[in-house]
């Protein structure tokens, strides 16, 4: 069981300076992914969700904790010595129109990797290119188009061969759906899953919308103001959601638009600059006690793989 | 594009049309005269001699033989005909002020001037202005950064007259090395320029800065790090360029500025060009002149913002490719 | 590094001094300014004009500005004073060769009073010559009329219209200038660049870039050359003169009060400082404006004694001008500036002042019409104007509104009738040391309108413009009678003491015998130093220059303060 997970965190921390404040960004999240499989990171924004996915692939440092990839600690490896594992995790993210070099071709900013890491001929390269273009549903023909020649879905598809390009197993998916229509949002899903099942792809499939991720996940985490709150297979979560912001996230989920969330919970999400006393939705929860403003939950296991935070669903 | 460069020329000589015609309006509206100013002048230093001209005789006699060689003795509309003749055919005929110098002469003899020591400036401001942005957006909050933006904020802050006498301290006093005063030895460029860069680099610096950091906040920057590419690799294959274009937008203005408007750092320095001209221009009320400068100001307004635009089009393929 | 740095600086420094070493030429460098162009017939510079020693007339002054023969060998006047006859020197030339002629002489003086040349406001000597003004200002048209006439080659002819011995010192300056003729007719506007213009005087003109620098070199054909000293003039018309002089870049600037303090601080400076008297004085005069006030001697009286002058130049101009009770500097012959009974009656007295105030119905102030200070942005930072106003209102309680206007407006404005008091600021300057430089006919008329009751005066001027207007829309006749009823206002609402100055300065003028001519100049002086009250002499500054301690500089008082002629410059 063990040797089948292929990225493994451990008590993650970050923290953002803001002048004299600080910034609790990520508290403490810990979860595995086994290999070809799909984790949906759940929350709303400014939870922590996308940093979480910047400090896995290292575009940003850790305040704390580990991250194993494969078996190896990358946490604090150099950059020269992480440049293999550069190669076998990839990002894609929310908005390709800015996650695309105005300034180069399609063709160049698939290529460019091949560069980096210095693979293949000149012919070779093209030939890659190509292919992976064609792979994502592009006109290979295009390759010298610039990136605002095309729609947003197609620069999400663009974005999506640039990051399999080099046969990455593990792709962390940034909100990869929310600047997209509805109707591409579900030609993208498909082509992820696709891709999953050809190539093997092990995703960190990250949202806001937890329609999106019950479709495409095997199991979910839920985050909530820097920390992981809720953690399960997504039969469990979906069938038995046990913390309360879980449970007021899946009754909007029918509804499909996230806007209505905003209607079930009260109040806004608290500022990770002053998370409240004790546990972080407190202030929101409709089943909060005395405890709950005074001792911060720790994630503990309730039942087989399903890990919740909350005092009461503990007792 | 081409037809887009003679479309763009179309438009800047309707514009300049548009503005002279305004700017004669303006002009000859405005109260006193050449006449009036130059009889002041002569008086401050006669007065007591009585030799001074009263209303009626300069009707009588001075007044309409000056207006007759000046053009001034016919409708203002045939005046302004007169002008646009004299622009078209370039012979647009003495300066008051000036009156054995043509105006083409004196903005041929002080164009090159005024445009060489701009064009210096602003070379001497991008080569220390952006890597000092570079470096401070690189370094964010670091001291380097506040050393950086403290610097960019006094030199944009410090007028040029001032920074004139600065480097004349540095330069001709604490290291004396360089003369104050003097023009037609290379060596004479270097003060001016020195003292013109300083506002430019400060603006240049703190514009790449901005720039920079806006554009290390891209997405397609943090893919290009986990592509995996080296920190040369991803900011100055991937931010610098992108954080150039922003920086060409204010070019444009800051060398027509720096053309026109250096009239300190030319008196201060001995520079002959066009500034001195044309900033006593419009005290004397030397119309030729005053009409002149508007053209000429206008012009290299435009034409830099053209040739801004030229050099987007080539580097932002955004505008390029949509054009095509 | 640093090692390398010194080395570097001083081959930079040795190898200038080799090459300042190697010239013998003597070079005299100052900061000074010049008009826009080299044609004399748009004498903005005149004042400078005959210290550039460019073009020299037949007159010219010594270092002491004694008027003595320049281009002329010789002259003679007729015995009533009004024909005045040059002979020529033969041996004087053009600085490209050519022999200087009377017939140079006859074209430079019509050619600069032509209303087709240059802009004519001021003719100097050349107004006295018969017909002269009317030609000028377009009166007449032909040239020939001029009382200008060739008899030779080498003699020319003048006949004047009265007797005018100041005529002879007149001479020296740029209206009676020859020109030449040939290379005017040939490059027209390009005959004044540099490097074209012909000169006749001690040097010609090499150099010249606009706002930047002139340079002037000896004359080889100068009939005097020999007696001229400095190879090489470099005037330089921008930069910071105080920082240039300290770098040793110029030999020659002007100081005002702000560098004072500095110099007197600094041994060397302070040897190199040179100040004298200069023939100027600083006056505030009315506009046109109808307020009984200012119809009353004492409230005219009270205004003048309240102002400290004293105190203004001791504090404003750090010692730099001296108090000044008459419009015509005690350097000109004749000023009764410090007769003891003009100072005495305009003598700071604040307690007078205000008890004349009161006589007059102003009682500290009260009832007394707020007064404007008309100014133009070139003075708006003038330490005097703002010191007058409030020596006025600390000293008479009254008040004092500054109106500032861009020159130009102000230009306008100033001739404007004003609906209150209104005062304008100005300088006044004489340019050569006889009587009647300041004493001059059109004066002395000048004063019978300053003696008008404010309310005559501002009928004057609406019926001047009127009479602009007139001749505007061509109807003479209108304009003549117009100008009869001005001639009226003048003549009889004047007061008897202007009528009296009128009658002495034509007198004078009539007078060959220099010690009557003066003693009438004199009496014409005093009583319109008494009785004059439309301008208020504040103070005469005093020129201040820092002079290289190897030139010896002799200046003229008179011309502002600069150099009687660069070729007097001797070198120590």
């Amino acid at each position: 069981m063990e040797d089948k997970i292929l990225i493994s965190v451990k008590n993650l921390k970050k923290y953002f300076s803001r002048g004299k404040d600080i910034v609790h960004a990520v508290e403490d999240v810990s979860f595995n992914i086994r290999r070809g499989e799909t984790l949906g990171l759940v929350g709303e924004s400014g939870s922590g969700k996308s940093t979480v996915a910047r400090l896995i692939i290292r575009l940003i440092d850790t305040d704390g904790g580990n991250i194993i990839f494969d078996g190896v600690d990358i946490t604090t490896l150099s950059e020269k010595a992480l440049k293999p594992f550069r190669r076998r995790m990839q990002i894609v993210f929310q908005d390709p129109a800015s996650s695309l070099n105005p300034q180069m071709t399609v063709g160049t900013i698939i290529k460019e990797q091949f560069l980096i890491h210095k693979l293949g001929t000149k012919q070779e390269q093209e030939k890659w290119v190509e292919e992976l273009l064609e792979k994502v549903g592009i006109d290979p023909s295009f390759k010298d188009a610039y990136p605002h020649e095309f729609s947003g879905g197609q620069q999400q598809r663009i974005c999506i061969a640039r990051a399999i390009a080099l046969r990455s197993e593990f792709i962390i998916c940034d909100e990869p759906l929310s600047s997209l229509d509805v109707s591409i949002q579900a030609q993208i899903i498909k082509l992820l899953e696709d891709l999953q099942k050809e190539l093997g792809l092990t995703y960190l499939f990250i949202s806001h919308d937890l329609a999106v991720v019950k479709h495409l996940s095997d199991s979910i985490a839920v985050m909530y103001l820097g920390k992981l709150v809720e953690f399960s297979n997504k039969k469990d979560l979906f069938s038995n959601p046990l913390h309360p912001y879980t449970i007021t996230l899946l009754s909007s989920v029918p509804t499909i638009k996230g806007e209505e969330k905003e209607v079930e919970l009260k109040g806004e999400p608290p500022s990770p600059i002053n998370p409240p006393e004790g546990c972080p939705f407190n202030p929101r929860c409709p089943k909060k006690e005395d405890i709950c403003e005074r001792e911060t939950p720790i994630l503990e296991e309730i039942c087989e793989g399903h890990f919740v935070a909350c005092h009461i669903v503990q007792r | 594009m081409t037809q887009y460069i003679i479309k763009r020329i179309g438009w800047i000589i309707f514009n300049l049309l548009v503005l002279s015609l305004i700017a004669f309006i303006l002009i000859k509206n405005v109260p006193g005269s050449f006449l009036e100013l130059q009889i002041l002048i002569g008086q401050a230093g006669t007065m007591g001699t009585g030799l001074t001209i009263s209303e009626v005789e300069k009707v009588r006699g001075v007044e309409t033989e000056m207006m007759k060689r000046w053009g001034e003795d016919v409708p203002l509309w045939q005046q302004y005909l007169t002008f646009i003749k004299g622009l078209v055919t370039l012979d647009m005929g003495p300066s008051f002020r000036w009156p054995t110098q043509t105006i083409e002469e004196i903005i041929a003899n002080t164009f090159p001037v005024s445009f060489t020591i701009a064009i210096l400036a602003v070379t001497i401001a991008i080569i220390i202005g952006i890597p000092l942005g570079v470096l401070a957006a690189l370094k964010q909050n670091s001291w380097i950064d506040y050393l950086v933006s403290a610097l960019v904020m006094v030199v944009s802050a410090i007028p040029n007259y001032v920074m004139a006498v600065f480097v004349i301290f540095l330069f001709s006093f604490w290291i004396p090395i360089l003369p104050t005063y003097g023009w037609g030895q290379p060596k004479n460029y270097i003060l001016p320029v020195l003292a013109m860069s300083f506002g430019p680099i400060g603006s240049i610096a703190g514009y790449m800065r901005t720039s920079l950091l806006d554009a290390l906040k891209q997405d397609y920057i943090r893919t290009a790090w986990a592509k995996g590419g080296t920190e040369r690799h991803v900011i100055f294959g991937h931010a610098m360029k992108n954080s150039l274009i922003p920086l060409v937008t204010i070019l444009g203005p800051m060398i027509s500025h720096l053309i026109l408007g250096t009239v300190f750092v030319e008196g201060m320095f001995g520079v002959p060009g066009m500034g001195q001209y044309f900033s006593q221009a419009a005290g004397s009320r030397d119309y030729p002149l005053m009409m002149a400068q508007t053209v000429i100001f206008g012009l290299i307004l435009m034409i830099m913002n053209l040739i801004v635009d030229i050099i987007y089009f080539f580097l932002d393929p955004r505008i390029r490719v949509s054009r095509r | 590094m640093r090692r390398f740095l010194t080395i570097i600086l001083s081959l930079v420094i040795l190898s200038s001094t080799f090459l300042g070493t190697a010239y013998a030429e003597k070079v005299f460098r100052w900061s000074g300014s010049w008009g826009n162009t080299w044609d004399l017939s748009f004498h903005q510079g005149f004042i400078w004009v005959h210290m550039m020693g460019l073009t020299e007339g037949l007159i010219k002054w010594d270092k002491d500005m004694n008027p003595v023969k320049g281009m002329a060998e010789s002259y003679t006047i007729s015995k009533d004073g009004t024909v005045y006859t040059f002979k020529i020197r033969k041996d004087a030339k053009w600085s490209n060769g050519d022999k200087v002629t009377a017939y140079d002489f006859e074209y430079g003086i019509k050619y600069i009073l032509s209303p087709k040349n240059g802009r004519g406001s001021f003719f100097g000597g050349a107004w006295y010559i018969k017909n002269a003004k009317d030609y000028a200002n377009a009166v007449i048209s032909d040239p020939n009329q001029v009382g200008i006439k060739v008899l030779d080659e080498y003699t020319i002819q003048f006949t004047l219209d009265g007797p005018h011995p100041d005529f002879l010192t007149t001479c020296a300056l740029p209206t009676l200038y020859p020109m030449h003729r040939t290379s005017i007719e040939k490059l027209g506007n390009k005959a004044f660049d540099a490097g074209n213009l012909v000169t006749n005087g001690p040097y010609k003109l090499v150099g010249y870039t606009p706002n930047v620098e002139y340079i002037l070199e000896k004359n080889p054909y100068y009939y005097d050359a020999d007696k001229v000293e400095v190879d090489k003039i470099v005037g330089k018309l921008g930069g910071d003169p105080f920082l240039m002089y300290r770098r040793n870049e110029v030999d020659l600037i002007n100081v005002g009060a702000a560098q004072l303090p500095v110099i007197e601080k600094d041994p060397i400076l302070k040897k190199e400082l040179i100040t004298f008297p200069q023939s100027t004085v600083n006056l505030m005069y009315f506009s046109y404006f109808e307020h009984p006030a200012f119809d009353d001697r004492r409230v005219l009286t009270a205004l003048q004694k309240a102002i400290d002058k004293e105190k203004i130049c001791k504090f404003v101009y750090r010692g730099l001008a001296k108090p000044a009770y008459s419009v015509v500097t005690d350097l000109i012959p004749g000023s009764t500036a410090n007769d003891p009974e003009v100072v005495e009656k305009f003598r700071f007295d604040p307690e007078a002042a205000r008890k004349l105030l009161a006589e007059a119905g102003y009682p500290g102030g009260k009832g007394f019409p707020t007064v404007h200070f008309l100014i133009h942005s070139g003075q708006a930072n003038d330490p005097l104007i703002l010191a007058v106003k409030s020596e006025w209102e600390k000293n008479l309680g009254i008040k004092v509104i500054i109106d500032n206007y861009e020159q130009g407006v102000w230009s306008v404005k100033r001739f404007e009738i004003q609906s209150e008091p209104t005062f304008t600021f100005s300088g006044a300057s004489y340019l050569y040391p006889d009587p009647a430089a300041p004493l001059t006919l059109n004066y002395a008329e000048g004063c019978l309108v300053a003696s008008l009751k404010t309310k005559d005066l501002v009928e004057k001027v609406r019926l001047e413009k009127e009479q602009t207007e007139a001749l505007k829309a061509g109807d003479e006749k209108k304009a003549s009678e117009l100008a009869k009823r001005i001639h009226n206002i003048i003549y009889t609402r004047s007061t008897p003491e202007a009528r009296k100055i009128l009658s002495l300065v034509q007198q004078a003028q009539r007078t060959t015998d220099p010690k009557k001519r003066l003693e009438l100049y004199r009496q014409a002086n005093k009583i319109r130093d008494i009785n004059m009250y439309s301008s208020f002499p504040l103070v005469q500054p005093m020129s201040a220059r820092l002079v290289k301690s190897n030139f010896e500089v002799p200046f003229n008082k008179y011309l502002v303060g600069f150099p009687v002629g660069f070729a007097y410059i001797r070198t120590k």
